[in-house]
C-alpha cells in the first residue's frame, strides 16, 4: 500500500515537471465542457496558458470556459469582477461551492496587493477569472504573474481584452442575436454568437456558433457552419428554427 | 477418602468490564437566546431567520403556532405581526459571555456548547451548595439575572446522569420554570428517558432525522423501547450510529467510546514579543494555530472534540473558555470561536493592555471517523491547497474582501445568491450555505440570467420617440414605447414586468416595473423604472 502511494506521488511529481509529457499529458489539461472540445485546441484548455474572452459575449463565454474545469472538481477564483451574475454562474454550470471571489475594496488595491493577492490565487486554484478590475494590474507584475501561472499549472481567463495578461488563446464573440424578444413582448430566450478562436500557436482561426446561453441558461453548439461563415450574418428567422445539438450539463 | 485434600483458597480475579464512569452533569438551557439578545419584549411575536428558516422564535410567537424549522412564510402566516430579525452567531456569542462569566464565578471548567447553552460537571458545585437541587436554584438565579429577565424566567437548568439525559431535563426546566433534577444513577436517567419521543435524538443529540424515521417505521417510538433492545441486535442492524443512540437512550452519556484525553503537549500557542491590540490580527494568528493543531491531530487520525481557548494581556487579565462540539471542530470552527471568546472579552471587561498569549489546548479527542481524502468525490488535493490559498488570500487582503457564494433567494438577479465572507463558513463544507431554498418566488424572471450584475445600479434615461422619459403607470401601461436608451436606439423590448415587494412593510417595501431592452449596438439590458428613475440593473454580457 505505502509503495503504491509513493509510486503515485512521484508520478504526479513528474507530471509537475513536465517529464512525463506524452503519457499523462492529460493531466497538464483541464477538461472543458463538449461544446468547446471541437475548439480548442487539444479539446481542452492547456494548464498554464491565458485565455481571453472578448467581444459581445465576452463574460457568458469566460464563465461557461470555467464552468467545465470546475465540474470536473476545479477551483475557480475571480479576480476584479465585482458584478459577476451569480445566477448566470451558477447556470452556465460553475459549481458555487468551488467559487472564491476577491472583491477590491472602495478605494481599491494597489499594484502591490494585487501581485500578492493573485499570486495567491494563482497557487491554490485551477482557473482564474480576471474581470475589468484587473486592468490597473501594471504590465510587468502581470508578465510575472503569468509565468507562475505557468509554472503551478493554473490557467488564466480574462473577461474583455486585458493587455497586461496577454493571451495564448484569444476568442472574441461577434454577431451576437438576441433571441425571443419583440416590440414589448416575449422576453429573450437565448443568445446565438460566432465565437472565433485565434492565438499563437492556432495557425488558422477556427470558428464555430453557439447558443451563448441557450434558453436553460447553459451553452449549447449551433450547428456547425465553420466552413461556410464568411457568407456573413445569419439572419435571426432562420437561427431561430435551429434545434440545439448537444445539450450540455 | 478421609483425608480431604485442603483445597487452597483461591482468588478468583473479578472480570473488570471496561465501563465508562457516566458523569453526573447540568446543562443551563436557553430555549431562545437569539431572541432575547434580538431585544424581544416579553409578549413581542419575534422570530430569528438563518437561511429563511426560523432557527428561534419568542414565547408569543410560538404561542401562534409558529416552529423551529419553518420557512418565514408559513412563519408569517401563522403570525402575521411577527418581528423578523436575521440570525447573528457572534452577537449571540458576545451576549451570551455575560452569562457565561457569572456562572463561571461559581462553577468551575464550563463548557460553552452553543450561544444560550453551557455544560458543567455537577459534582463539585453540587457538593459545595449543598445538593443538587439548591446548586440548580442558585445558578438558574445568577443566570436569569445576568440576562435581565425577569423572575420565573427563560433560562431551565437541568441536572442527570448524561449529557443527554441533562439536556433533556434543561428543556423541561425551562418550560415548567425551575430546576430538574434527576436522581442519582445511569437507571434514573434511563427511566426519566424512556418515556419520550425518539424525536430528541434528533433535536438534541443531532442524530441524522433519516435513522429516527426508520425507528418509527420499525415500531420503536420511544427511547425506552430503544433502550430495551439487545445492543448487539442494535448495532449488527444500525452500525456505530445505532450504538451510539442506544447507548444515549439509555441513560449513557453520549461521549463517544473512542473519545479520550490526549496526552500533554499538544498545545499550540503563540507568544507575542509586541502585544497584539486588534483582534483581527488575533484571528489571523489563531487560524494558523488552529490549522498547525488539526493538521497534528490528523496526522495521527484524530480530531478536537473539546477545546480550551486561552488568551492572556500583558497585564495578566485572561480569558479561557472551554468549547465543545461532538461531531469534532474543524480548524475553521476553532477561529470562530475564538473570534466570539476575543469579541466577548474585549466587548465586557476594559482591558488594559494588549494581547501576549494565545493558546488552543485540545482537552478531548477522538478518532476521526470522517473526511480523507478522497479519490473520487470527497476531499481532493484541489480542495486543500484552495482552503490555503484562500487563507493566504484573506490575510493580504483582509477578510471581508475574500468572498464566497451563498444561497439567498429572491426576484432579481442579485438576490439569487449573496456573497459571505470566506472566513465566516467552512469552506469544504459548503451544503449550509448552498442548500437551495425551495421558495417559488414567483414573478422571477427566467433563465438565462445576467451574466453582469451591477453590484450598485446605475440611473439612466430611457425616452420615447420624441425625447420625453418613459413612464409606467400604476396599472402597469407603458406611457409610450422605449425608443432610446441613453443615446442607443432600441431595437426590441419586452416589459414591463411590474414587481410589489414587502407592500406590508413600509420602510422596505418596494414597486418596480423591470424591462429587457435590446439595444441597436446588440446589448441585452435589463431595466428596472422604480417612482419615474430608470436603473439599469444587469446586462446580459
Amino acid at each position: 500500500m505505502a509503495v503504491t502511494v509513493h509510486a503515485t506521488t512521484s508520478l504526479a511529481e513528474l507530471a509537475e515537471r513536465g517529464v512525463l509529457s506524452g503519457v499523462v499529458a492529460r493531466e497538464r489539461t483541464l477538461t472543458v465542457l463538449s461544446v468547446f472540445e471541437s475548439l480548442l485546441p487539444g479539446a481542452a484548455l492547456q494548464r498554464g496558458s491565458v485565455v481571453s474572452c472578448e467581444g459581445s459575449a465576452a463574460a457568458t463565454l469566460a464563465l461557461a470556459l470555467a464552468a467545465g474545469p470546475s465540474q470536473a472538481g476545479a477551483w475557480v477564483a475571480v479576480a476584479g469582477f465585482p458584478d459577476i451574475g451569480l445566477a448566470a454562474t451558477a447556470e452556465l454550470g460553475v459549481v458555487p461551492a468551488r467559487l472564491v471571489m476577491v472583491a477590491e475594496p472602495t478605494d481599491g488595491f494597489n499594484d502591490a496587493t494585487w501581485a500578492d493577492v493573485l499570486a495567491a490565487m494563482i497557487d491554490g486554484f485551477d482557473v482564474l477569472l480576471l474581470g475589468p478590475g484587473t486592468l490597473r494590474v501594471r504590465t510587468s507584475t502581470a508578465r510575472r504573474l503569468v509565468a507562475r501561472a505557468q509554472a503551478r499549472g493554473a490557467v488564466i481567463i480574462t473577461v474583455g481584452a486585458n493587455a497586461a495578461f496577454a493571451g495564448d488563446l484569444r476568442l472574441e464573440t461577434s454577431q451576437s442575436s438576441w433571441q425571443g424578444l419583440g416590440e414589448g413582448c416575449g422576453i429573450a430566450s437565448g443568445r446565438r454568437a460566432r465565437v472565433q478562436l485565434t492565438g499563437r500557436r492556432v495557425p488558422r482561426p477556427r470558428q464555430t456558433e453557439l447558443w451563448l446561453p441557450a434558453s436553460s441558461g447553459q451553452i449549447e453548439a449551433g450547428e456547425v457552419v465553420a466552413d461556410h461563415i464568411e457568407n456573413g450574418y445569419v439572419p435571426a428567422a432562420e437561427t431561430a428554427s435551429v434545434v440545439a445539438l448537444c445539450p450540455t450539463g | 477418602m478421609s483425608d480431604r485434600v485442603a483445597v487452597p483458597s483461591v482468588v478468583v480475579p473479578r472480570v473488570v468490564v471496561p465501563r465508562v464512569v457516566v458523569p453526573r452533569v447540568a446543562v443551563l438551557w436557553c430555549p431562545h437566546w437569539p431572541v432575547l439578545v434580538a431585544g424581544a419584549a416579553p409578549n413581542e411575536p419575534v422570530v430569528v431567520l438563518h437561511a429563511n428558516r426560523v432557527v428561534a422564535h419568542s414565547l408569543a410567537a410560538g404561542a401562534d403556532g409558529v416552529a423551529v424549522g419553518q420557512r418565514r412564510r408559513e412563519a408569517q402566516a401563522r403570525c402575521p405581526l411577527v418581528r423578523i430579525e436575521q440570525h447573528d452567531p457572534a452577537r449571540d456569542a458576545r451576549a451570551f459571555e455575560r452569562v457565561v462569566q457569572a456562572v463561571a464565578e461559581i462553577v468551575p471548567r464550563i463548557e460553552v456548547t452553543e450561544p444560550g447553552t453551557l455544560t458543567f460537571m455537577a459534582r463539585g458545585p453540587s457538593r459545595y451548595f449543598g445538593g443538587d437541587v439548591a446548586m440548580a436554584e442558585t445558578v438558574t438565579r445568577i443566570a436569569n439575572e445576568k440576562a435581565g429577565l425577569v423572575s420565573g424566567g427563560a433560562f431551565g437548568l437541568g441536572v442527570a446522569d448524561g449529557r443527554f439525559a441533562a439536556s433533556i431535563a434543561a428543556r423541561r426546566a425551562a418550560r415548567i420554570s425551575e430546576p430538574v433534577v434527576i436522581d442519582a444513577g445511569q437507571q434514573a436517567s434511563a427511566a426519566f428517558l424512556a418515556p419520550l419521543s425518539v424525536r430528541l435524538l434528533t433535536v438534541v443529540a443531532g442524530v441524522p432525522t433519516e435513522f429516527v424515521q426508520l425507528l418509527g417505521r420499525l415500531g420503536v417510538h420511544h427511547l425506552g423501547e430503544l433502550a430495551a433492545l439487545p445492543l448487539l441486535d442494535v448495532a449488527a442492524r444500525f452500525g456505530p450510529l445505532g450504538t451510539f443512540a442506544h447507548r444515549i437512550a439509555s441513560g449513557g452519556d453520549d461521549r463517544l467510546p473512542g473519545t479520550h484525553d490526549p496526552p500533554a503537549g499538544l498545545a499550540v500557542q503563540r507568544i507575542f514579543e509586541q502585544p497584539v491590540h486588534h483582534s483581527d490580527v488575533l484571528v489571523f494568528v489563531a487560524r494558523q494555530l488552529a490549522e498547525e493543531l488539526v493538521g497534528q491531530l490528523a496526522a495521527d487520525g484524530r480530531v478536537c472534540t473539546r477545546l480550551v481557548v486561552a488568551a492572556e494581556t500583558e497585564h495578566g487579565e485572561k480569558s479561557e473558555r472551554v468549547w465543545y462540539r461532538s461531531s469534532g471542530l474543524s480548524a475553521a470552527a476553532m477561529v470562530e470561536r475564538v473570534r466570539w471568546q476575543l469579541e466577548a472579552w474585549a466587548q465586557h471587561e476594559t482591558l488594559t493592555a494588549g494581547v501576549t498569549l494565545l493558546r488552543l489546548d485540545p482537552v478531548e479527542v477522538r478518532s476521526d471517523d470522517g473526511v480523507q481524502l478522497g479519490l473520487w468525490g470527497g476531499r481532493t488535493q484541489a480542495d486543500e491547497w484552495a482552503v490555503r490559498a484562500v487563507a493566504r488570500m484573506v490575510a493580504v487582503a483582509g477578510e471581508q474582501q475574500v468572498l464566497v457564494p451563498a444561497v439567498q433567494g429572491g426576484r432579481h438577479p442579485h438576490e439569487t445568491f449573496m456573497w459571505v465572507p470566506a472566513v465566516a463558513t467552512d469552506l469544504l463544507e459548503p451544503t449550509e450555505r448552498l442548500t437551495p431554498n425551495d421558495a417559488p418566488w414567483p414573478g422571477r424572471l427566467p433563465s438565462p440570467s445576467p451574466a453582469i450584475v451591477y453590484a450598485s445600479p446605475q440611473a439612466i434615461t430611457v425616452t420615447d420617440a420624441i425625447g420625453r422619459s418613459v413612464r409606467v403607470t400604476g396599472r402597469g401601461f407603458v406611457s409610450a414605447p422605449p425608443f432610446a436608451v441613453e443615446s442607443e436606439q432600441v431595437q426590441a423590448w419586452a416589459g414591463p414586468w411590474p414587481v410589489e415587494e414587502r407592500w406590508w412593510d413600509l420602510t422596505r417595501s418596494r414597486r418596480m416595473a423591470r424591462f429587457q431592452v435590446l439595444t441597436c449596438s446588440g446589448r441585452l439590458l435589463l431595466l428596472a423604472v422604480e417612482r419615474g428613475q430608470w436603473w439599469l440593473t444587469a446586462e446580459y454580457a
